[in-house]
């Protein structure tokens, strides 16, 4: 398995105080890897860690290193390293117009003109989040006009136009209910055929059916990581057996 | 307790008849006075007669008074959208924030006359410009800065959050998402707060009175000479007595039905376009 990210002794604390403490995980790639913890174990603090969207949080401060396929991402440019991890957040955040400029949007940034290249990609990508069957007569309408599951969906294939080489989601299904969540479910299972994903849930059965690898945060520390067969049928530290019998959460 | 809602929800159903029969009656009795005036010669003549005003029309009030508020939106917005934008999304300094705040509310305190004595004395006087449009457009800009600026900034920090960091989690930079998303996504309000400034603009008396409107002037073709104005040519006709009392209130029919059309087209062109950029 190769690894994508490396994360060496990450800190990263809020105005002085710690939300995530020495935290060191390898994160393979082409795998969803699965972190679960209890609210406000620092789950979503570490994803805002790894594409940077922490510096923009006043008076955080990181330490540690974190490494995307060998290089610092410190060295990496904000914009750039944005583009390489992607981001999705707990509530879907379409942009106030159609899906079609939804799925534009990011892709005239980085410089495609071309119409049919861009028709061509938002049709693949949309495809690949399990959108473009349910989309394709009405790619005018406006995003704000679909459901709550299609709109992550969206907000996902969005994710993908800009050829990300990890994904990171943050609980992407809370506001959502069963049946978007399955779907949801499916289009990752595929997904990771050509990306890495890392998926924080607090949706214990979640992390079961999709993940590869298991990581369990407690208060800011990790207290255990690994495959996820392994870590739900003999977790080895105390916290994640309770965690996992549903003892807390 | 039973009792006091009652009376609470009486007392705002009163409240509310009387606003609405207080501003129907405002705009009934200036258009009963003043319609009889209005005819194609008033709205497209100059004045004239013994007592100015007496005779012909008020046309050059009209261009001037729409150059004056022209002026004034152009050199008001401007700032004021980018002071908003500043705040809202490059800002990080608490201190800076809090006092850009405080200039801006102080703006909001200066009463308008002394707006006036400050572009007459810098800008008439100081710079040389002469009364000119320009001068009078300056201080009325100046006079509605924080009401634009206050409702840009309203309306962008009513934009959800998760829709900015969105488009941040994309790698794309803050000018394009503020030239892509905050933009047109508030273009509405942003329209709206400007017109509702120029409305404001176009009213007030007192910063035009000795910085470039005047009692009789052509049409004016440049923004370095003076004009007349709606406000200014009302007031002047009622100063004069009596005699020129329904050619003010056609005056100020005139006024009223300007800026009631514009808030109403404003407002309709706001939702249209609102609409449209919604679903393209």
């Amino acid at each position: 398995m190769d690894t994508i990210l490396k994360i060496n002794h990450l800190t990263t604390a809020y105005d002085g105080r710690a939300a995530l403490e020495d935290i060191s995980l390898e994160i393979p790639a082409r795998r969803i890897t699965a972190i679960l913890g209890p609210s406000g174990c620092g789950k979503s603090t570490l994803l805002h860690s790894i594409n940077g969207m922490v510096e923009e949080v006043p008076n955080a401060k990181v330490t540690g290193e974190i490494f995307l396929n060998g290089q610092n991402i410190r060295k990496i440019p904000t914009e750039e390293l944005r583009r390489r991890i992607g981001l999705v957040f707990q509530i879907p955040a379409p942009f106030p117009f159609s899906i079609y400029k939804n799925m534009t949007y990011a892709p005239i940034y980085y410089g495609i003109k071309d119409k049919k290249k861009l028709d061509e990609l938002v049709k693949e990508k949309l495809q690949l989040a399990g959108l473009y069957e349910e989309v394709k007569d009405d790619l005018n309408r406006s995003a704000g006009k679909l459901s709550g599951g299609q709109q992550q969906r969206l907000c996902i294939a969005r994710a993908l136009t800009v050829e990300p080489e990890v994904l990171l989601l943050d609980e992407p299904c809370s506001a959502l209910d069963v049946k978007s969540t399955a779907a949801i479910e499916n289009m990752l299972l595929e997904l990771k055929k050509s990306y890495t994903i890392v998926l924080v849930t607090h949706n214990i059965q979640q992390a079961k059916r999709i993940s590869d690898r298991a990581v369990f945060l407690y208060n800011g520390r990790l207290i255990e990581a690994a495959d996820t067969g392994q870590l739900f049928a003999s977790p080895k530290a105390e916290e994640t057996r309770d965690f996992l019998s549903g003892n807390f959460g | 307790m039973k009792f006091f809602s009652k009376f609470l929800k009486i007392w705002a159903w009163i409240s509310m008849i009387l606003i609405t029969a207080v501003i129907l009656f405002l705009f009934g009795y200036v258009f009963y006075q003043g319609y009889e005036t209005i005819s194609w010669t008033f709205l497209t003549d100059s004045p004239r007669g013994a007592v100015l005003g007496m005779e012909g029309g008020i046309f050059p009030a009209i261009i001037g008074s729409l150059f004056f508020t022209g002026t004034a939106v152009v050199l008001g917005s401007i700032p004021a959208i980018a002071s908003a934008v500043w705040l809202v999304f490059y800002a990080k300094n608490h201190t800076a924030i809090r006092m850009m705040h405080l200039i801006i509310q102080c703006i909001s305190g200066i009463p308008s006359i002394v707006l006036g004595l400050f572009a007459y004395s810098f800008l008439v006087r100081d710079l040389n410009l002469g009364r000119c449009i320009l001068s009078t457009g300056t201080a009325l800009g100046i006079m509605i800065l924080p009401f634009i600026e206050v409702r840009a900034e309203k309306a962008f920090r009513e934009l959800p959050e998760e829709m900015i960091r969105a488009s941040g989690a994309l790698g794309c930079s803050r000018r394009y998402t503020i030239c892509r998303i905050v933009l047109p996504a508030c273009r509405g309000e942003l329209i709206s707060g400007i017109i509702l400034g120029g409305c404001y603009a176009m009213g007030a008396t007192a910063p035009m009175i000795f910085t470039g409107a005047v009692a009789y002037a052509s049409v004016p073709h440049s923004l370095f000479e003076p004009a007349m104005a709606l406000p200014m040519h009302l007031y002047l006709l009622v100063a004069q007595g009596t005699t020129s009392l329904d050619v003010a209130y056609g005056t100020a029919f005139v006024m009223m039905a300007i800026i009631l059309i514009s808030n109403l087209l404003t407002t309709l062109y706001a939702r249209s376009r609102h609409k449209a950029w919604m679903n393209s």
